[in-house]
């Protein structure tokens, strides 16, 4: 039995416990924080993802191979990557950081110092800003601003864009401009840097998204990039194929502009105007829980090169913590009209060639496959959405390339 | 409708969010902006739980707020965390918070209802009957009913709006 003293301390703790409170049933309490602007900055989303690319292909660009070509065009990329979404105070504001970090192990630039492999291992790391500032519920101001490192190669980007909804929000219309600068080492075929150079690209594109129907979606896109400068890369070579020395002999009497007698760098106008025109239609099957996207996207360049792209992807839900997507990517390009496999000697220092493997004539296939586990399904009744993702991708194409993609990924929202 | 960036990233499954029914209405429909009308028949809709009372025997005399979602609709279990916090706030009156899953797969719809934590009443419409009868072409949509069996209002979002008529109906 309790004494008297207990009972009654019991009795005034009772007394003076609160009752059970019934949840407010104000706004802001059964809304949540959708009246109300966060009281500081807040987290949304990070994402990190591990990508290794491993290649393999010989390309006539390539000097790491015999002389006449093609080279080898073995690469190697681990490439770590994060991405990192705060919304300011202010909640009409964003901020999107992407930094990435390439871990390369080349072939081709192997080539151009073979006897130190100082250049075999490359380091390059990229932060890629953008900031989104909501001006009403409709349109959104797009800064896009970063920079990327690399041994010899500096950039650095900057841009805005629009987006606004209209047609009771089933339209959007982007437009976006970006300034691309590139300042890097003039490398030379055998790998001395004769100076420093830079090239600069102006990018304008304009989009249009439609919501066709409540489980179709329609885009179609322009863009158009004008290039001025060293359009170069500074490595690509290309066989000079009656040169009257074998091979590259650092003898006094090298020529002046220290050229490897059987071969010389690609080189190419100093200007470039590019065309890109893209559709792509998305379906929704709910039933099935299925989406079918396709797109199409063609491209031009007045160095005459003409490529067709058609991508189709297939997301399928199984379950509610898993989707699968299927991929599939052909592409079709003709080659610049500057591409050569070889060049003679005779050859004008002011013509225009290049042996590089990416602007030849092709056809390259990529199937791929992605799997998403959600350990917390994308908008849960409760917390943000938390995922892990492995990917797998193979690129391969007739002129001799090809790359196998693995990836793993994981994200998580707020 | 969220931010464009959202709009562009996830359109589709936010596209997603739409019931097989309804497919009659003729285009430009607006499922949000139907004049007021009697709460249809809900023969067809039971109850996710076998053994609890149907939806027409509770929803008889009481404003109601009932939810129209499907497990597979991203929007919808972003708003059932405000459709649980409305029904908690009124736990202590006869305002009848219920949800009615659109479309079959009434396991898959138990099982997410108790993994969220759902403890407001959960029914079915497994073929669309009570849906479409609704007029109801995309989900989530909120159906509040007041004390005379009528829909008085429809939104596809629990809002400021939406708060301040259950108020006025439980203050009547």
């Amino acid at each position: 039995m309790l004494a008297a003293t207990e009972l009654s301390t019991l009795g005034v703790a009772l007394l003076l416990a609160p009752a059970p409170a019934s949840p407010s049933r104000d706004d802001a309490a059964i809304l949540g924080d959708d009246t109300q602007a966060p009281k500081r900055a807040t987290v949304e989303r990070v994402q990190a993802k591990l990508t290794f690319y491993d290649q393999y292909g010989r390309g006539y660009q390539s000097k790491a191979g015999p002389p006449q070509g093609p080279g080898s065009e073995r690469l190697q990329v681990v490439q770590p990557a994060a991405t990192l979404t705060l919304r300011q105070r202010n909640p009409a504001i964003s901020h999107t950081f992407t930094g990435v970090f390439d871990m390369v192990s080349a072939a081709s630039p192997d080539a151009l110092d073979a006897v130190s492999s100082a250049s075999r291992y490359n380091e390059a790391g990229t932060l890629d800003i953008t900031t989104a500032i909501e001006t009403s519920e409709r349109d959104t101001l797009q800064l896009r601003y970063g920079v990327h490192v690399e041994e010899h190669w500096r950039t650095g980007f900057g841009g805005f864009g629009y987006s606004g909804a209209f047609n009771e929000e089933n339209t959007v219309v982007s437009t976006s401009v970006n300034v691309i600068v590139d300042y890097f080492d003039d490398l030379h075929p055998r790998g001395w840097n004769v100076s420093q150079t830079y090239r600069f690209a102006l990018n304008d594109n304009l989009s249009l998204v439609q919501v066709l129907s409540p489980t179709t979606l329609a885009m179609v896109s322009y863009g158009v990039t004008f290039q001025q400068g060293t359009l170069e890369n500074g490595w690509n070579s290309i066989y000079v194929s009656d040169a009257q020395t074998y091979g590259c002999l650092d003898t006094p009497d090298q020529r002046a502009e220290y050229d490897c007698p059987n071969r010389r760098r690609e080189n190419l106008p100093r200007q470039r105007i590019r065309h890109a025109v893209a559709g792509q239609l998305a379906q929704h099957v709910p039933r099935s829980r299925t989406t079918l996207k396709a797109r199409y996207r063609h491209y031009r360049d007045d160095f005459e090169l003409r490529a067709h792209t058609l991508d189709s992807w297939v997301y399928q839900w199984m379950g509610r913590h898993v989707y699968l997507r299927l991929g599939y990517r052909f592409h079709r390009q003709r080659g610049t009209r500057y591409w050569r496999r070889d060049i003679v000697d005779a050859t004008p220092s002011d013509a225009f060639f290049t042996a590089d493997s990416d602007l030849a004539g092709f056809d390259a296939h990529q199937p791929s496959i992605k799997g998403v586990f959600y350990i917390r399904p994308p908008q849960a009744a409760s917390g943000g959405a938390q995922s892990i993702d492995a990917g797998f991708s193979r690129y391969f194409r007739t002129n001799g390339l090809h790359v196998n993609v693995f990836s793993l990924g994981y994200a998580q929202s707020f | 409708m969220r931010s464009l960036s959202e709009l562009l990233s996830l359109s589709l499954f936010l596209a997603a969010c739409t019931p097989s029914a309804g497919g009659t209405r003729p285009a430009g429909y607006d499922d949000t902006a139907v004049a007021p009308g009697p709460l249809p028949s809900l023969q067809s809709v039971t109850p996710l739980v076998a053994g609890q009372t149907r939806l027409s025997e509770q929803v008889r005399g009481r404003v109601a707020v009932i939810d129209l979602w499907a497990t597979w609709c991203g929007p919808c279990r972003e708003s059932m965390p405000k459709v649980a916090r409305l029904a908690q706030a009124y736990a202590d009156t006869d305002l009848l918070v219920a949800g009615v899953h659109v479309g079959p797969s009434a396991a898959k719809a138990a099982a997410f209802a108790r993994e969220a934590g759902i403890d407001y009443p959960m029914h079915i419409d497994p073929g669309f009957d009570f849906t479409d009868a609704v007029g109801s072409r995309s989900v989530p949509m909120l159906l509040v009913v007041d004390r005379d069996g009528v829909i008085v209002h429809r939104t596809h979002e629990l809002d400021p709006e939406t708060l301040a008529l259950v108020r006025r109906l439980m203050a009547g």
